[in-house]
């Protein structure tokens, strides 16, 4: 797991963003029916995986398609599966076991039976596949009582209660029949004065899907009266432990919809808490359309917040964490509002960018109506939206959008959905694969300058969950603690990187403390930058140098 | 005699100077001189007529009419005037024998066409206007009126882009319209050509020499757009003109609000309330009483400020103070919902609770009338409206929206249910007047739906062209 250590950099600007979708060999083109627009189900585009399938200690990558013409699944590429050479990718062939022609939505991974290598789940409006990861350089369709035959869309596996198996919380958005939806120039639906694809409102919503992963290869439908009664339109979703109680609550967040946000209750069911806990809505009481979601503790106060994306001419929101899953809409104040006004915003990650040890914020945008760039009103394909948190700088968590100063990655134009945070290159910093609806991915890799020094955290859960997901670290460097929790679903129908990035203000970490989602707990103290592996229980196992 | 002759010329040359110089009542006391001078004159009988049609005084003017037409050397200008008079007073049979008698001596003559093109439009056949107003325009190039009668009848029937053409083509006659141009400018932006809207208002400012409505409309273009550097900066060029104007305040408050500057926002949003209490109160419709919408605006945006920054005691009274004039104010259960949970008060659940069914049922009913309106598809309409009443059983919108989609499907008599459940609910809004009446006539209850109708036109509301078409009080007319 060698990787080369960034220099630190007194933070002479944004870092740079280079476009190498070729010069690491990403090939694949995106099919979603070609761009028409007829109906809604050609709008949400599709999604995919950062994994390291093999656990040699680098990314490889699932991009989820569709097909080159809606309901014809007799042709198209499938999905495709890169695997990682050093910075280089290739195909993986057909026999990986990962290529169905569906018309696929995105991907989450775990590790499902906790044999220590990743599995993935992959979502479609038809059948969701839950692959099980062979170990041997294949993956196998894992039938466990998942596959649903629905419109799924974002997914997240998450240790809901506390077994040490992680559970799968699937995001379901609405009942599609093409023969019974007009399509434009029916005279039925309008955007403005635009005539455009039916939906989502109007059309029936499909309920979201809890399963239980029962120990041993199964798993089983739950709480299902419980979950989504009124059959919302989700669309992204995260784990997100806001009440600070060790374990993660699910917010999910949902198109035209109030978003949910589901946390235990006290004689062990489970409840909605979005509308009394301030994240259902905007600020001002309006529901938002809900498209990407992503958290982070943003403000240094040791709650982690939300932030979610919405349509154009709107806002997409921070939802700033007051305590005990109890929100407020800061977005105005903390400086996010205006500029997302004439975007349409997809997958979104908080990650640390510049390297300066606080939460900045990328967003993947794209328009859904080609009919609005064809009238010449607003543009289909959109460039995406990079913010640098001010919190080390000022003091305050206010966010500056540097797109134009962040390099060519940064002034793409096109209309993305999926973004895939993952350290590709192993360099020390997130990079992001981008996914581009009936276009290809893009790979834009992070150039730097980072101003600190950077640990990588690997960890390995034993009574928790192998995957660790749910775990919290809290990193003290310089005089500045740091608050993280290892989730891979946030973003918008994609898995990401699940190794941890930090960075060291004080060039060590003085103070390392691992929250395990079994309970246990593993402090460490004066860690170098580099590498550690940290095992649930046997604490570190391995540790790198830069 | 001579003398009283020349007196009589003297009122009358009077008269008709303070007529062209747009001066009615003033002419009418000089022309009322000349008419006891002279009572044969029919001159005077004719600019007579016209002062007393310009000041409304239609049943006097047809009487002097009537008493000049017989002697007039130009039966034909009498009959335009009569005409008129007769229209206004919704005569309109009689009006259109008028304005015939006047074609036949001078037809093709635009005015008695362009009053023709009225009688269609006040009969209800709209089609028919429309088709007279284009006939009307070609006869006379070079005047703006018909093309202006048509572009608002366009407008009424929701045709923005028509509209938008016709205002240009008057536009292109005469540019020095400010009005116009702000009409255009509506239209534009209604039909999503915003370069055009921006371009339209742009004109209007140039025209307008000091009218606050183009730069307001500019602002508030740019506002709807999220534009808020190039809206803010129009609406400081307007408080520097008229500074303490809630109308361009409540605006710059709500950008202020956007930019995260919440302070400044709730001073602004203050001052704009403080200079509505000041101003006198709004005059309520007879038909339908609403709201002073700037004050409701203004308010609603004071509770929202105060809640951003976190002064929950305040919030809470501007809160509450919404709710007592409408219990069912949204901004005011959200609001207070969020601020009595902030302070620990779990009563703030039963708020929020009931503004999320209200904010369900308000999307249901928009939905329902975006697949009525603009979809055609009354079937998915009436979905929704089921779906809203599914959740509030009586919501008065929604019963008087699901029973115009019944009428519209020919069902008058479950229409005539669901508005009558909306009149105990308390809908008293113009729309559930106009379906009323016409739900009414379908049902063949026509006595009782002339009488509404009366009731209505006597409070000073029109119901509109579907209404007087159904009610057939003018048919033949057009």
């Amino acid at each position: 797991m060698l990787a080369t250590q960034r220099e630190s950099s007194g933070a002479l600007g944004p870092p740079q963003w280079a476009i190498v979708t070729s010069d690491a060999g990403i090939a694949f083109s995106h099919e979603f029916g070609g761009g028409v627009g007829d109906f809604v189900s050609e709008s949400g585009g599709s999604g995919g995986a950062w994994l390291d399938y093999d656990v040699d200690g680098r990314l490889d990558v699932l991009l989820v398609n569709g097909l080159p013409t809606w309901g014809d699944y007799s042709k198209g590429n499938g999905h495709t599966f890169m695997r990682s050479h050093g910075d280089r990718f290739s195909k993986a062939p057909e026999t990986i076991g990962l290529r169905d022609l569906v018309w696929g939505s995105g991907a989450t991974v775990g590790d499902v039976d906790n044999d220590g290598f990743p599995d993935v789940f992959v979502t479609a409006l038809g059948s969701d596949h839950l692959y099980r990861n062979n170990g041997d350089g294949t993956f196998s369709a894992w039938p466990a009582g998942v596959e649903g035959n629905d419109w799924s869309t974002s997914a997240t596996f998450t240790d809901w209660d506390g077994d040490g198996f992680l559970d799968l919380y699937v995001a379901k958005y609405l009942e599609f029949d093409d023969e019974e939806i007009p399509v434009p120039g029916d005279g039925a639906c309008f955007y403005g004065t635009v005539e455009v694809f039916c939906g989502p409102e109007g059309l029936v919503g499909t309920r979201d899907k809890f399963y239980r992963n029962n120990g041993d290869g199964t798993f089983s439908p739950w709480m299902e009266s419980e979950i989504d009664p009124d059959a919302t339109y989700g669309f992204a979703l995260i784990d997100i432990d806001c009440d600070s109680d060790g374990r993660p609550e699910i917010y999910v967040a949902n198109d035209s919809n109030i978003n949910l946000l589901y946390r235990r209750t006290r004689n062990g069911g489970i409840e909605d808490w979005a509308l009394f806990g301030g994240a259902g809505y905007s600020g001002d009481g309006r529901e938002q359309a809900g498209m990407g979601a992503t958290s982070a503790d943003y403000d240094g106060d040791g709650l982690f917040d939300v932030f979610v994306t919405n349509f154009q001419n709107d806002y997409n929101t921070l939802y700033d964490n007051r305590g005990d899953c109890n929100f407020e809409d800061v977005t105005a104040r903390r400086g996010l509002a205006t500029s997302s006004f004439p975007y349409m915003g997809w997958s979104a990650h908080f990650f640390d960018v510049d390297g300066d040890a606080d939460q900045d914020l990328f967003v993947a945008n794209g328009h859904i109506h080609p009919q609005f760039e064809q009238a010449g009103i607003e543009p289909y394909a959109q460039r995406n939206l990079l913010y640098l948190n001010q919190l080390r700088e000022i003091g305050t968590a206010n966010f500056s959008e540097v797109s134009e100063l962040s390099g060519e990655g940064m002034l793409a134009i096109a209309s993305s959905r999926g973004a895939l945070r993952g350290d590709y290159d192993n360099d020390g910093d997130h990079d992001l694969l981008v996914t581009n609806i009936n276009d290809k991915a893009e790979l834009l890799r992070n150039n730097g300058p980072t101003r600190f020094p950077v640990l990588r955290l690997v960890l390995i859960g034993r009574s928790s969950n192998r995957s660790a997901y749910g775990a919290q670290v809290r990193v003290e460097s310089g005089g500045i603690s740091q608050l993280l929790e290892l989730r891979v679903s946030d973003g918008y129908v994609g898995s990401n990187d699940p190794r941890m990035l930090v960075y060291l203000p004080g060039g060590t970490a003085d103070f390392i403390e691992v929250h395990w989602p079994g309970g246990s707990v593993t402090q460490l103290e004066k860690e170098e930058p580099g590498w550690l592996l940290v095992d649930e229980v046997q604490g570190v196992i391995a540790r790198r140098s830069p | 005699m001579e003398e009283v002759v020349q007196g009589a010329t003297q009122h009358l040359r009077r008269g008709v100077e303070l007529l062209d110089a747009n001066q009615p009542q003033a002419a009418i006391a000089e022309l009322d001189q000349a008419v006891t001078l002279e009572p044969g004159n029919p001159r005077i009988r004719y600019y007579l007529g016209k002062a007393l049609y310009g000041t409304g005084q239609y049943e006097k003017a047809l009487e002097h009419l009537a008493i000049g037409l017989p002697v007039a050397a130009d039966p034909s200008a009498f009959g335009l005037i009569m005409g008129q008079s007769l229209i206004e007073l919704g005569r309109l049979k009689e009006a259109r024998s008028a304005l015939d008698g006047a074609a036949a001596l001078r037809p093709n003559y635009p005015p008695i066409e362009l009053q023709l093109a009225q009688i269609c439009y006040r009969a209800g056949n709209v089609d028919a206007a429309l088709k007279k107003l284009g006939e009307t325009a070609e006869l006379a190039p070079q005047w703006t009126v018909p093309r202006l009668q048509a572009a608002a009848i366009a407008a009424e029937k929701g045709d923005a882009a028509t509209a938008a053409e016709l205002y240009s083509a008057a536009l292109d006659i005469n540019g020095d319209l400010p009005l116009i141009w702000v009409r255009l400018g509506d239209n534009l932006e209604a039909n999503l050509d915003y370069e055009g809207a921006i371009q339209a208002y742009r004109s209007a400012i140039e025209t307008s020499s000091g009218l606050l409505a183009p730069q307001l409309a500019l602002a508030y273009l740019f506002f709807n757009r999220q534009q808020f550097d190039d809206a803010a900066t129009v609406l400081a060029e307007l408080l520097q003109r008229v500074p303490g104007d809630p109308q361009i305040l409540l605006p710059v408050g709500e950008i202020q609000m956007i930019e995260g500057q919440h302070e400044a926002a709730l001073e602004t949003i203050q001052s704009a309330l403080r200079a509505l209490e000041r101003a006198p109160a709004a005059t309520l419709q007879q038909v339908g009483a609403q709201r002073d919408g700037l004050m409701l605006r203004a308010l609603e945006l004071q509770a929202k400020t105060l809640t951003s920054l976190d002064r929950v005691t305040e919030a809470e009274a501007a809160a509450r103070t919404l709710l007592a004039t409408n219990p069912s104010n949204l901004d005011g259960l959200f609001v207070l919902g969020t601020v009595l949970l902030r302070s620990g008060n779990q009563e703030g659940r039963d708020h929020l609770s009931r503004f999320q069914r209200l904010s369900d049922v308000r999307e249901h009913r928009e939905l329902a009338y975006d697949f009525y309106r603009r979809g055609r598809d009354p079937e998915r309409a009436a979905a929704e409206f089921e779906k809203a009443l599914a959740i509030e059983p009586q919501d008065a919108a929604t019963l008087t929206g699901l029973g115009t989609v019944h009428l519209a499907q020919g069902n008058a008599e479950a229409a005539i249910e669901l508005l009558a459940q909306a009149r105990e609910a308390g809908a008293a809004s113009v729309e559930w007047y106009r379906e009323w009446v016409l739900a009414l006539h379908a049902a063949e209850r026509s006595d009782e739906a002339m009488q509404i109708w009366q009731q209505v036109q006597e409070a000073g509301v029109t119901l509109g062209p579907r209404v007087w078409a159904a009610l057939g009080k003018h048919q033949g007319a057009c």
